[in-house]
């Protein structure tokens, strides 16, 4: 994994530096948009972490460069300015996460790493979660080396939170993700899916479960 | 009650009253100096006045006979007045017919008979008895011409007042005059109040509509009259003021917000280089206590210096969202959180305002209520967010500061900023709602966010 780090700020830089290399992979720390947009021109990263004040403008001003770019690196901006359309426009300009400042360095690298899972799966199609592995291509899980069989809708509900491993996804979010618009969902459908689901992993001995929040949806964790 | 000042009220009351006293006054006058002159005078304005009622009395009927005809109440009188007097006596004459009243004295039927009808007006004095008379013969222009010749007429003072006041009865013109120009000028008052009232009610309207809050709004000064426009100019000028201070503070809210955090963040980096363990936690649970102070302070001056933009927003979407995102840190809490709903709850609102006072009060329940093994978030159709814990609450008394800033509980656990609770109060008050601490059965702390019943008594209109 590379990963570029745009932060003028030489001594975050140099700890944002350290901590994601001993976390995720080798950093390169750049000061100015300038600088940081040849780089990524350059070279190819993985990761982008960019602060927002930099001395030659805005760090969002990157995010158009960067949404060019094939294969598009994961983007995750660290922003002071957490005013909720801040943080909106952020994410409308195609940053793909945000942390705000300041943060726990667990967040910042739980986040980058959520980042990267997401980006992995849709560059190569598969993507880890403790001993359980996704493979989109294919359309096919498996547990350590053994390969789960599921059927076609638990596969979907397991595709749409091994995508937000470690985060809540809403029930409405998941009957969009597993049946069409047309199809008629009965109300304990989606319950019974998750259940036959949950069994399914533990009997595998998955490392991974999925927890219920009551009135939200689900959420794969690690046990 | 005082009846509220108004500019007009008064103008026209003083003109009115000016007015009123002016006829008193010219009246008062006019008897003032009658009572002034001497008794020969006033006789030959009694007798002045006779005659003259006399002339315009006299008339032909339809038969073509000459008759005698007086009108008018105070006329009637004068002339009842007169002839109640013995000595009084009165010869209406066109040359062909006459009318006669009381015994016209020989020596005066002498000067009718020998007068020369080129002399108009005459005086003369007679004796009857002991007692000398004052005599007036009048011949008019008319044609035929008519003479009427009068004697014997003796008023007392308040007689002749009467006769007097009859002579300047014309004085009443100008007093109608006076009455014109009363009403002129109460319409003048009444038309210059409104011309005065509109734009300064324009102001007014204005005035009401600053909430505190930046927007550029500026009255306008158009139809504004001239003697106005300052005031309308020094009003906007101050509503400019208010502006720019706003754009200063957000200016300074946003480089605070960096020039706090940015620092912040590098010392909690390298908190993890402290070799200790124990000093290691104490310094990183200190820094995490600051960095939220920094962010619920910025937050609620944030939420003081800008408007919220209310859209319809379902308060059950917004509550499972927020519960969605802090769902992880709840459960590494070792706490449970469970979401109830009715459905869907619209209500006009700031969604980000909204979100960021669960976020609080999620945030709050997880530092403060200790044991808590479920949190509840509850959306009721009645437009209530209730969040319960099972933590040790708030005792009654001193729920109601806790809404204040800076106010923190007196739990030794209490490591939060103070600030929580202030920020949903003040977010339920933009929404015109309203925030109740209170106490679940099991003892943990019940926030309820009420929202406005309906619309029209909420903000968004």
């Amino acid at each position: 994994m590379r990963i570029l780090i745009v932060e003028d700020d030489r001594e975050l830089a140099s700890s944002l530096k350290t901590m994601l290399e001993a976390a995720i992979g080798v950093a390169d720390v750049f000061e100015t948009l300038a600088d940081a947009e040849a780089a990524l021109l350059a070279f190819k990263f993985d990761l982008v972490v960019i602060d927002r004040n930099l001395p030659d403008g805005d760090g969002l001003s990157l995010l158009p460069t960067l949404r060019q770019l094939r294969p598009r690196p994961a983007t995750l901006v660290l922003t002071a300015l957490d005013d909720p359309t801040d943080i909106v426009s952020a994410l409308d300009k195609g940053a793909d996460e945000y942390v705000g400042k300041p943060f726990e360095p667990m967040e910042l690298i739980a986040r980058a790493r959520a980042v990267l899972r997401r980006y992995s799966l849709d560059e190569t199609g598969c993507t880890q979660f403790g001993n359980l592995s996704f493979d989109l291509i294919n359309r096919s899980a498996m547990i350590g080396a053994n390969a789960l069989s599921v059927p076609r809708r638990e596969l979907a509900v397991l595709e749409a939170l091994i995508r937000r491993a470690g985060r809540v996804v809403q029930r409405d979010n998941l009957e969009a993700a597993v049946y069409n618009i047309d199809e008629e969902i009965e109300s304990n459908v989606l319950d019974s899916h998750v259940s036959r689901l949950r069994k399914r992993l533990r009997e595998g001995n998955c490392s991974a479960t999925i927890r219920t929040i009551r009135g939200i949806g689900y959420m794969l964790v690690q046990e | 009650m005082r009846r509220p000042n108004s500019i007009a009220f008064p103008v026209a009351i003083v003109l009115i009253l000016g007015m009123a006293l002016m006829m008193v006054i010219s009246t008062v006058l006019t008897v003032a100096v009658f009572l002034l002159t001497d008794g020969q005078s006033r006789k030959k304005i009694a007798v002045e006045s006779v005659v003259e009622l006399l002339q315009d009395g006299v008339s032909y009927d339809h038969t073509g006979k000459f008759v005698l005809e007086v009108e008018g109440v105070i006329a009637e009188k004068i002339i009842r007045l007169s002839e109640e007097q013995s000595e009084f006596w009165y010869f209406v004459s066109d040359g062909t017919q006459a009318i006669i009243h009381g015994a016209v004295p020989a020596s005066v039927q002498h000067i009718i008979d020998t007068t020369s009808p080129q002399v108009f007006s005459s005086e003369f004095s007679y004796m009857a008895g002991q007692q000398q008379f004052l005599g007036l013969r009048k011949l008019n222009a008319e044609d035929p011409p008519k003479l009427v010749v009068v004697g014997g007429v003796t008023f007392s003072n308040a007689e002749t007042l009467l006769v007097v006041l009859r002579e300047i009865w014309p004085q009443g013109l100008y007093h109608l005059l006076g009455i014109v120009l009363v009403a002129t000028a109460t319409i003048a008052v009444v038309a210059v109040k409104r011309t005065i009232a509109t734009p300064v009610r324009r102001v007014v309207d204005s005035a009401e509509q600053i909430d505190g809050l930046p927007n550029g709004r500026r009255i306008s000064d158009r139809d504004t009259p001239i003697e106005l426009k300052p005031m309308v100019a020094a009003f906007n000028t101050a509503l400019g003021c208010i502006d720019n201070a706003f754009e200063a503070q957000r200016n300074f809210l946003a480089n605070a917000s960096h020039e706090l955090r940015t620092p912040l963040t590098k010392l909690r980096l390298k908190l993890d280089l402290v070799q200790d363990p124990d000093v290691r936690e104490i310094l990183v649970r200190d820094t995490a206590r600051l960095a939220s102070i920094v962010t619920t302070s910025l937050q609620l001056a944030r939420l003081s210096g800008q408007a919220l933009t209310f859209t319809m927003v379902d308060l059950a979407a917004i509550a499972r969202a927020a519960i969605a995102e802090h769902v992880p840190s709840v459960m590494k809490q070792g706490m449970d959180i469970e979401f109830k709903a009715e459905g869907r709850v619209i209500v006009p609102g700031s969604e980000p305002a909204i979100r960021l006072a669960l976020d609080n009060l999620i945030i709050n329940a997880m530092r403060h209520a200790r044991g808590t093994e479920v949190l509840v978030v509850e959306v009721l159709q009645a437009r209530i967010v209730r969040v319960s814990d099972e933590g040790p609450g708030i005792p009654a008394a001193e729920r109601e500061k806790m809404l204040r800033p800076f106010v923190r509980g007196n739990t030794s656990a209490s490591e939060g900023t103070g600030m929580g609770l202030a920020i949903v109060a003040q977010i339920m008050t933009a929404h015109n709602g309203s925030v109740a601490l209170g106490e679940a059965a099991n003892g943990g702390l019940v926030v309820d966010l009420a929202f406005p019943k309906t619309a029209k008594e909420s903000a968004f209109s």
